[in-house]
Order: C-alpha cells, then sequence, then structure tokens
C-alpha cells in the first residue's frame, strides 16, 4: 500500500465522539491545525464518532470548502447510522466514502500541480 | 408530579418530560436520554433509535437557536415530552421563544451541484433531517409556547 507523503493525504482522526453543535468548536480547532500546518489532502477518519447532526455536518462541509480547489476531502470508518445521514442530506454525492483508512488509500491519488 | 395515564395494558401510555435550561451544552442530555429510551422499546431498531434521537436534537438545537428569552428567566427552558404508545412515538419539543414559522412540508434541501462543492449549504439541514426521519410534524403554539410535535409510528 501506498503511504502517504507529507504533501499528499492527511488522516485527522477525529477525537469526538458526538460531532453536533456543541463540539463544532473543537472540530474546527483540530481541522485549522492541519490547514495552517498547509495540508490540502484530506481524509477524516470518524472511527470515534458515535453522533453527527447537522451542525456537524455543516462545519465537514465548511472544511471541504476551505480547502477550495487546490485540496481535496474524504471520510473513512462511518457507523452504518452515519453513513445514512450522509445519503439522507446527500453528502454522499459530495463526499468520497471509504469503509478504511487503508482503502482510502489505495484508491486516492495524489493531485498533480 | 408527573400523571401516568394506564388504561389496560394494551393502551398504556407512557410518558416521560424532559426540561433543560436554553443552552446549547444541555442538548446531549436530551439526546442521549432520548437515544436511550427508544433503545428500550420492543422492536425498534437500534438505527432507527439512533435517528429518533438525532431528529430531536436536530428540534431542540432549532429551539436553542431561535428561542432566545432572558437567561436566567424561568421561560428559559425547553422542555421535551416523549410519549409512548403501542403505535407510535412521539416528541412535542416546547420552547418560549417568539413565533416562527416552520414548513409542513419537508424543505428542499438546496439542489446543488455535485461537482461544484462551493454550492454546497453550509447549514439549513436541521428541519430536512426531521421531516426526512419522522413520519408526522407540525409546529403549533399554544399558552406562549411553540410546540414542534414529531411522531414515528412504530
Amino acid at each position: 500500500m501506498p503511504t502517504p507523503s507529507p504533501n499528499e493525504w492527511t488522516r485527522i482522526r477525529i477525537p469526538i465522539r458526538r460531532l453536533d453543535a456543541e463540539n463544532v468548536g473543537a472540530f474546527r480547532k483540530i481541522t485549522n491545525v492541519e490547514l495552517e500546518a498547509g495540508k490540502k489532502w484530506i481524509v477524516l477518519d470518524f472511527s470515534e464518532v458515535d453522533f453527527v447532526d447537522s451542525s456537524g455536518l455543516g462545519a465537514v462541509v465548511s472544511l471541504m470548502k476551505r480547502l477550495g480547489e487546490e485540496g481535496d476531502i474524504a471520510v473513512c470508518n462511518l457507523s452504518e447510522n452515519i453513513r445514512g445521514m450522509f445519503r439522507l442530506t446527500r453528502l454522499d454525492r459530495i463526499f468520497p466514502i471509504y469503509d478504511t483508512w487503508e482503502a482510502a488509500l489505495a484508491e486516492m491519488h495524489p493531485k498533480k500541480g | 408530579m408527573r400523571k401516568c395515564t394506564q388504561k389496560k395494558d394494551d393502551d398504556e401510555i407512557r410518558r416521560l418530560t424532559l426540561s433543560i435550561e436554553n443552552d446549547i451544552r444541555n442538548v446531549s442530555l436530551v439526546g442521549v436520554s432520548v437515544g436511550a429510551i427508544c433503545k428500550t422499546l420492543s422492536g425498534m431498531k437500534k438505527s432507527v433509535a439512533w435517528q429518533l434521537e438525532l431528529a430531536v436534537v436536530e428540534a431542540v438545537n432549532n429551539a436553542v437557536m431561535h428561542a432566545h428569552v432572558d437567561y436566567g428567566s424561568e421561560k428559559n427552558r425547553i422542555e421535551v415530552v416523549v410519549e409512548i404508545d403501542k403505535n407510535a412515538v412521539t416528541f412535542a419539543v416546547y420552547d418560549w421563544g417568539s413565533p416562527r414559522g416552520f414548513l409542513s412540508q419537508p424543505p428542499d434541501l438546496h439542489e446543488f451541484d455535485p461537482s461544484d462543492p462551493m454550492t454546497v449549504p453550509e447549514c439549513g439541514r436541521g428541519l430536512f433531517i426531521i421531516h426526512g426521519i419522522m413520519d408526522a410534524v407540525r409546529l403549533t403554539r399554544r399558552d406562549n409556547r411553540n410546540i414542534l410535535t414529531m411522531t414515528k409510528y412504530l
């Protein structure tokens, strides 16, 4: 399996069990650190996330917009419930969804400038 | 004192009232409680219990965001009444905020262009999610309180 270089995909394991209106601030702090470090290709790992509400989804969408055309974002390790929520809100049309981080690495390629 | 209305076993209606200070940090208390209650219901799938928790959280979030009342006031509280009978589970979210509109039909989820991420909205999904999960949704007003009632048939 390919190992991402520092300029390629960055895995962010979201250390928040409930990604909700109360905790979106913490999510933004975590992702801001990576953005400020110049990370542009991000995979959000939802392994530890049990619950997401619309505020949490909004924060993920906001992150995607901040990455813009120079970056990209995907998600992995969604629970079935959270994956269902992506489907319900049609965000499964926007975000590549992978079962695991390894599956994400196996399929994604670094963007060429 | 909570009055428990009980007729015959088959007609038993169980009712629980949850009350929180109008603060976003308290919403998860309601959510976790609702999720735990729903998981105990006979025949309810865990996935459905999760969805009901989500719907209630979205409703309470909506109340917190729109029902601004003086902090510390007795009216700065949001109540969630959970009512369970053999046919349905109903959640009624009460807040003291100003009257506000609510779509009786599921709102459009802003059709966006999957090839253009900038068209994807960052907010506005809460009501859409509620309508997508619950079988019946309505907003009424009584005694100066907004009441958002959501029902899921079992």
